[in-house]
């Protein structure tokens, strides 16, 4: 597997030199990427993003030290654990933050409230840019339900040649990932929906990144919803359930909902009898897994339980997956797998010897995302998941190893 | 694969054992002491056919190495040899002893070898028949303790039945704890919260705990983190007498960082003597979690020190900042510095109720201050720390006597047993016996 990455990659890097770059020009680079990705760059891009943050965020040269690491193509970047951004700060920004800065925190739910994970974010507008790009990425364009909005993307994205090892310079991650097979979104194919919102906002949750993206997609495509029916963290299961009762059938709606508030929406229905039918054409976002549900269940049952209850196929609902310490987010649709957009390569590691594993075996997932060009680029999360034929397939979080015997594991 | 007894299998088997009960009853106490020690003989034996046939079927089960087993083996059947047996029974089932339960129904979990045999075999002697439901991870130990005792004595053998069926399977769960008198329940909390909401009669809890090792300054050097070390290595931590901080007396730093690189040492050398058992990918991002969070808090300035490896499968991180990081098992320990014994008390407070054994390392004279820190912390268990995972048969598991645990409660429900934490006396030297013989 090394060996063929590594052919792709020289050639990568054959394209593009890696000039030393002031921040502000790497971030316009890393911007205008994203608007207009083209695969030959990353390598050399991500490269540069690493070495500035190697002179621009301390905890972060001290790890790369650590390591002794001198990378030479995207794949050597030494990844940061996740946990460490609940320890330190891992920020390029110096001096007083500017107003283009945000700084996220993660819910706590993984180890309790006094362990969030904070990600400093020097300039909101590459995260704003890669959230708004890779959503569009994932869901447009909002056609009508006889096209169906992802289907077109899929078809075209077959046309281009650009699944994995249909073509040379085919985006692959370094275990054969493939980067992005979903075309982008022609601007003007652009239509606002009506947006219905159980997840985190701005407004409510200000710490939140789920609730930032969320904000920028209603300001984008909302074509005028109402307000969430999360609230403080209390799920307006009332609320919600009348909304999707009252909506237009003739025009098709965007759900944006955390997992779990989607699952508690339909125990509600089956304890009261509901069912729900979404208009012809909508489509179904959710976030976060079981995070929050009574029972961890898998991702066909809960596509089954959408069906049954809210009357949208598997086709219709994209899972997005994303967290506080990454700029950038992949999407599932239905039950397939999880696609990186092309700022985002994504590598399946075994945990014991930080390589990649080979296709299909599972291990922890490694980003390396250049919209985190103002924290730290290569991220290793304890995510479990395994390279499949164009994508991801998440299995969950390695966080549930039981003990083999009475031992007592303390967290 | 163990084949899986069907519920009404299961209703025959309980059946008969009822009948076996009255048998075994009639077996006079000091001649079941007399079977067991018989038993416990054959399998030290080292040409034993039992004990060849368990080291075996352990080391595929468990992926534990051989000499691990064979440790295993011998302390479990040395712990159960006449004298001992008939001390415990003389404390416990004395001429006011209540009467036996009618069934006792064993759910046994994990796979440290020879885990719950402690539990068989002191039903047998309280006269209580016994059905024992094996653990997924382990099924083949209790079949073959099993069928030594039948082949040493056919009223004994008649009086244990051993069976599987998956974990949580409601027919035979309800089936076992309804014609029950007495559950003990091994394994996870849920495991254990599941049985209890079966309603048995009574229910022993063994659930998950820990242990830790106390190291007093007077003999913290390269023999004791030898010892120390065998006993990190031993079943991978995976039991609940496993060490899985050591809370170490100072003298100083350099004597500490040198305590530190000698227990390194010996689990790198026990990684080739006794290697450690497989990882799944849960358990091997567990132990990544923490080897890297303990590292990037070392390059953060915080007072820790981590020596680790990977190849070899061990971890020690020496943590001065007071912050109990819990170890992710598998040969990773927390060293944590104290200026007095008396001081682990206090650090170790948060972890009071769910501390199983001490294991000490210290001179005769320290060992009330280590008695006294074992007292405040909850545990079951003071002993020489080279027998921390040796326990004797006399241990009071997870809190419950051996054999009083299976007479019929008294009406005023107390316990005629001395409840305070027996005392093993500690060995003259440490390093009494080598782990790994074929090292």
């Amino acid at each position: 597997m090394y060996a063929r990455i590594a052919e792709v990659e020289d050639a990568e890097r054959s394209v593009v030199a890696t000039p030393a770059l002031t921040p502000e020009a790497l971030t316009s680079r890393v911007l205008r990427f994203i608007a207009a990705p083209a695969a030959s760059e990353f390598d050399a891009l991500t490269l540069a993003v690493h070495e500035h943050q190697y002179r621009a965020n301390e905890p972060y040269r001290r790890f790369v030290d650590r390591h002794g690491a001198t990378p030479q193509r995207w794949t050597e970047i030494p990844a940061v654990p996740a946990s460490a951004f609940r320890d330190s700060i891992l920020c390029c920004a110096t001096g007083a933050p500017s107003a283009s800065a945000r700084v996220y925190e993660s819910s706590g739910t993984t180890e309790g409230p006094g362990r969030r994970a904070r990600h400093d974010v020097p300039d909101v507008a590459v995260y704003r840019a890669a959230a708004l790009a890779g959503f569009a990425r994932a869901l447009a364009p909002f056609t009508d339900a006889a096209t169906g909005p992802l289907t077109m993307s899929r078809e075209r994205g077959r046309r281009d040649g650009n699944w994995r090892g249909t073509a040379a310079n085919a985006p692959l991650s370094g275990n054969g990932v493939l980067a992005s097979s979903i075309a982008p979104l022609a601007p003007t194919a652009r239509l606002r929906r009506p947006f219905i919102v159980a997840a985190p906002e701005r407004h409510s949750h200000p710490a939140s990144s789920l609730g930032e993206m969320v904000t920028w997609l209603r300001e984008t495509y909302d074509a005028g919803g109402p307000a969430s029916f999360l609230r403080a963290d209390v799920l307006d299961l009332t609320g919600l359930g009348a909304a999707l009762e009252s909506l237009d059938p003739a025009r098709p709606i965007v759900l944006v909902a955390v997992t779990s508030a989607l699952l508690r929406l339909v125990d509600h229905g089956r304890d009261t009898g509901r069912r729900w039918h979404l208009p012809s054409g909508s489509v179904v976002v959710d976030t976060g897994g079981c995070k929050g549900y009574a029972n961890d269940i898998g991702r066909a049952a809960i596509l089954d339980r959408y069906a049954e209850r809210l009357g949208v196929a598997p086709d219709a609902v994209v899972n997005e997956y994303g967290m506080t310490e990454l700029c950038s987010q992949l999407y599932a649709r239905g039950a397939g797998p999880h696609r990186p957009p092309p700022w985002l390569r994504t590598l399946v590691c075994n945990p014991a010897t930080g390589r990649e594993q080979p296709l299909g075996e599972p291990g922890l997932l490694r980003h390396v995302d250049l919209a985190n060009v103002g924290s730290v680029v290569a991220v290793q999360t304890d995510d479990v998941g395994r390279a499949v034929d164009g994508g991801v397939e998440l299995l969950g979080r390695a966080a549930g190893a039981m003990a083999r015997g009475c031992s007592l594991l303390v967290p | 694969m163990t084949a899986v007894i069907d519920p009404a299998a299961l209703r025959a088997c309980i059946d008969r054992l009822d009948d076996a009960g009255e048998a075994l009853r009639h077996v006079a106490l000091d001649e079941r002491i007399a079977i067991i020690d018989r038993v416990a003989a054959a399998w030290r034996e080292p040409g034993s056919p039992w004990r060849r046939r368990a080291i075996d079927a352990l080391t595929r089960t468990t992926g534990y190495a051989a000499a691990a087993v064979e440790y295993a083996l011998d302390e479990l059947w040395a712990a159960q040899a006449a004298a001992e047996l008939t001390a415990v029974a003389a404390r416990e089932l004395g001429p006011d002893a209540g009467a036996p339960e009618r069934l006792a129904f064993h759910s046994l979990a994990g796979n440290v070898p020879g885990a719950g045999v402690f539990g068989i075999v002191a039903a047998l002697l309280a006269g209580v028949p016994s059905i024992v439901k094996t653990a997924r991870r382990e099924p083949e130990m209790p079949v073959l303790v099993a069928a030594s005792i039948a082949a040493a004595d056919a009223r004994l053998g008649d009086a244990l039945a051993v069976a599987h069926w998956p974990g949580g399977s409601e027919a035979h769960e309800v089936l076992a704890v309804s014609r029950s008198s007495v559950v003990l329940a091994y394994g996870r909390t849920a495991t254990l919260d599941r049985l209890a909401a079966r309603g048995p009669r009574r229910l022993l809890r063994f659930g998950p705990r820990l242990s830790f090792a106390l190291v007093a300054r007077e003999v913290a050097d390269a023999s004791t983190a030898a010892v120390a070390a065998q006993q990190i290595a031993l079943f991978d931590q995976q039991g609940c007498l496993s060490p899985q901080y050591l809370v170490l007396e100072e003298t100083d730093d350099a004597t500490t960082t040198a305590f530190v690189a000698a227990l390194a040492t010996s689990l790198r050398r026990l990684a080739v003597a006794m290697p450690r058992a497989p990882l799944t990918l849960d358990e091997a991002a567990r132990v990544w979690r923490f080897v890297e969070r303990a590292r990037w808090r070392a390059q953060e300035g915080a007072a820790v020190r981590v020596v680790a490896d990977g190849d070899a499968g061990f971890g020690v991180v020496c943590d001065r900042t007071r912050v109990l990081y819990g170890s992710p098992l598998h040969r990773h320990v927390v060293v944590l510095p104290v200026d007095t014994l008396e001081d682990a008390g206090a650090l170790l407070t948060p972890l009071a109720g769910t501390i199983e054994a001490v294991g000490v390392a210290a001179p005769a004279c320290r060992w009330p201050d280590a008695a006294a820190v074992a007292a405040a912390c909850g545990a079951h268990r003071l002993c020489p720390l080279d027998r921390m995972q040796a326990p004797p048969f006399a241990w009071r598991q997870s809190g419950h006597a051996r054999l009083e645990s299976f007479l019929v409660p008294r009406p005023s429900g107390g316990s005629r047993v001395e409840a305070a934490i027996p005392r093993e006396h500690p060995t003259p030297a440490p390093a009494a016996r080598a782990v790994a013989r074929s090292a």
